[in-house]
């Protein structure tokens, strides 16, 4: 498995935590898969944009509309680079839920009664809910492709279950609680092979994997801005240029329409039709500054990005009473449990003590229940962790079991 | 912040008040959907005074400690019970919970609210 935290070695020669303003060295930040600390590239790029004036796009006839449209076209070639495609394919959104919610609504007319869409075991609540809702109204099932003893997608019996009436396969990339790597191209192939449309969640992919959306072979994928050390508030919507044609927007108004009459509307052609209102343009420039920074990758193997994951993986096992959910070629993400103890206590007292953790189900219900009653403790590194980060978390983590049985 | 684990650990532990009452007035069931926190409360209520409480809480040390330091502060007229939100329960326990644990701190307030709102 090629990852970008592997590739962080290659960046010894200078310093990467300083990059990273809002890592504190008395703090272990350890929910990266919630939210990274955003670079300095992403914050002076926007800083320059908003200090030097800024205005509109699509909307102003002045010098500055024009520079700042310039701006905004170059962010998205920058973002739709990032996963090997142009950027007429893609489309700016405020967040990946909003991206898979604008995919599902517009790819509802498509359902009849008793068409399926596949999702997987491992999907966030953004991956699932929005399938759920245009199942009920159109008539249409959503089925479960299942989770092996392993914690890894069942792909014979996920193959399986594709047939004439799957319509949609909407899957994650990587699993948020357990950081499971799913076979996208696979998948992909499998579905296209049923004439289902495949549908990617790549939240949690996007800062740890190569992507190539081409060479997947997937028909839309969405991915976020502030899980890339970028700004919140931004996530690229990646179509196939058939439902860019195809489908309709979610959101309607102003910037998205070509002629608008007493009683009617057309919309306008490609990706502006599907980003009614004014876009975010201070955070679209700091997304691609972000994607700027881990890209292109080299790959290299053997990095330290593994062999900090492996070694938090066998040191929490080492401890007694806990129990690690360890999926083979899992990245990024370990999620675990401590026996007689409540992970929200576990993650309160580990935050007083300066390492952040995230705790509960991770929006991702069914998942979790699967793995324990109250949820897991999960955490979640980033190119910037560091064995220090590590030692706080298991160091405390020791304290904090034994303490609570003694 | 382990030290006032610790304290409230032993309120969280404590089997006094704990379990089903037969003759029970009223129940309700009150739900933190975010960290699977579930209580549920049973109440006696004899001219408008809760008699008797019980209740059942699973879930983290806070909502734990929450649900028996309830149900040790109800016993009373129905009128004069002062628990309106978490600060009111905060001062109960006497320890500075995070805003960040205010359902675990409210859901078995939650349930006695709705218990008391069947009457």
């Amino acid at each position: 498995m090629k990852t970008f935290l592997k590739n962080s070695q290659s960046k010894s020669d200078f310093d990467l935590r300083a990059q990273f303003q809002g890592l504190r060295r008395d703090v272990a930040y350890l929910d990266n898969a919630a939210t990274t600390q955003m670079c300095q590239s992403a914050i002076d790029a926007m800083n320059a944009y908003i200090t030097g004036g800024r205005s509109n796009v699509g909307r102003g006839l002045y010098p500055i509309a024009e520079e700042t449209m310039k701006k905004y076209d170059a962010a998205r070639s920058t973002v739709a680079n990032f996963v090997g495609v142009d950027a007429g394919r893609c489309v700016f959104t405020k967040s990946v839920t909003e991206g898979l919610n604008a995919i599902a609504f517009g790819l509802r007319e498509r359902l009849q009664a008793g068409d399926e869409i596949l999702v997987s075991a491992f999907e966030h609540h953004a991956n699932l809910l929005p399938w759920r809702r245009i199942a009920k109204e159109r008539g249409a099932i959503v089925k479960t492709m299942p989770m092996l003893a392993d914690f890894t997608l069942n792909l014979d019996r996920a193959k399986a279950m594709m047939n004439e009436r799957t319509k949609i396969v909407a899957v994650t990339m990587v699993s948020n609680v357990l950081g499971t790597v799913l076979p996208i191209a696979d998948l992909a192939d499998a579905a296209h092979r049923v004439g289902a449309l495949i549908v990617v969640d790549a939240a949690q992919a996007a800062a740890h994997l190569p992507i190539d959306v081409v060479d997947l072979g997937v028909d839309a994928l969405v991915f976020g801005s502030h899980k890339c050390y970028g700004p919140a508030g931004i996530a690229a919507m990646i179509l196939s240029l058939d439902l860019i044609d195809s489908m309709e927007p979610m959101i309607v108004g102003g910037g998205m329409v070509d002629h608008v009459t007493t009683d009617g509307a057309t919309w306008r052609q490609g990706i502006e039709k599907f980003e009614g209102g004014s876009p975010n343009v201070e955070a679209a420039i700091g997304f691609a500054a972000a994607l700027s920074l881990i890209a292109p990758p080299p790959y290299e193997g053997g990095g330290r990005g593994e062999v900090l994951r492996q070694r938090l993986v066998s040191d929490l096992q080492s401890i007694s009473g806990v129990t690690v959910f360890d999926p083979p070629g899992a990245i990024g993400i370990v999620s675990f449990t401590i026996d007689g103890m409540h992970p929200h206590d576990v993650a309160d007292m580990l935050g007083a003590r300066g390492v952040c953790v995230r705790a509960g189900n991770h929006c991702a219900a069914p998942l979790v229940e699967k793995l324990s009653t109250t949820g897991t403790l999960r955490a979640s590194l980033a190119i910037y962790t560091d064995e220090r980060d590590i030692e706080a978390l298991v160091s405390n983590l020791k304290e904090i079991v034994k303490k609570a049985k003694a | 912040m382990l030290l006032e684990y610790e304290n409230l650990l032993a309120l969280a532990n404590r089997q006094s008040r704990r379990g089903p009452m037969v003759d029970s007035s009223v129940s309700a069931t009150a739900v933190n959907a975010s960290c699977g926190d579930e209580c549920t409360v049973w109440l006696k209520v004899v001219d408008g005074a809760i008699a008797d409480v019980t209740f059942d809480a699973k879930g983290c040390v806070i909502s734990r400690a929450s649900a028996a330091a309830i149900a040790d502060a109800v016993i009373g007229p129905i009128g004069q019970i002062g628990l309106t939100n978490g600060n009111s329960i905060r001062s109960l326990l006497g320890v500075a919970v995070s805003p960040l644990r205010e359902r675990c701190l409210t859901t078995p307030l939650k349930a006695l609210q709705d218990a008391i709102s069947k009457l």
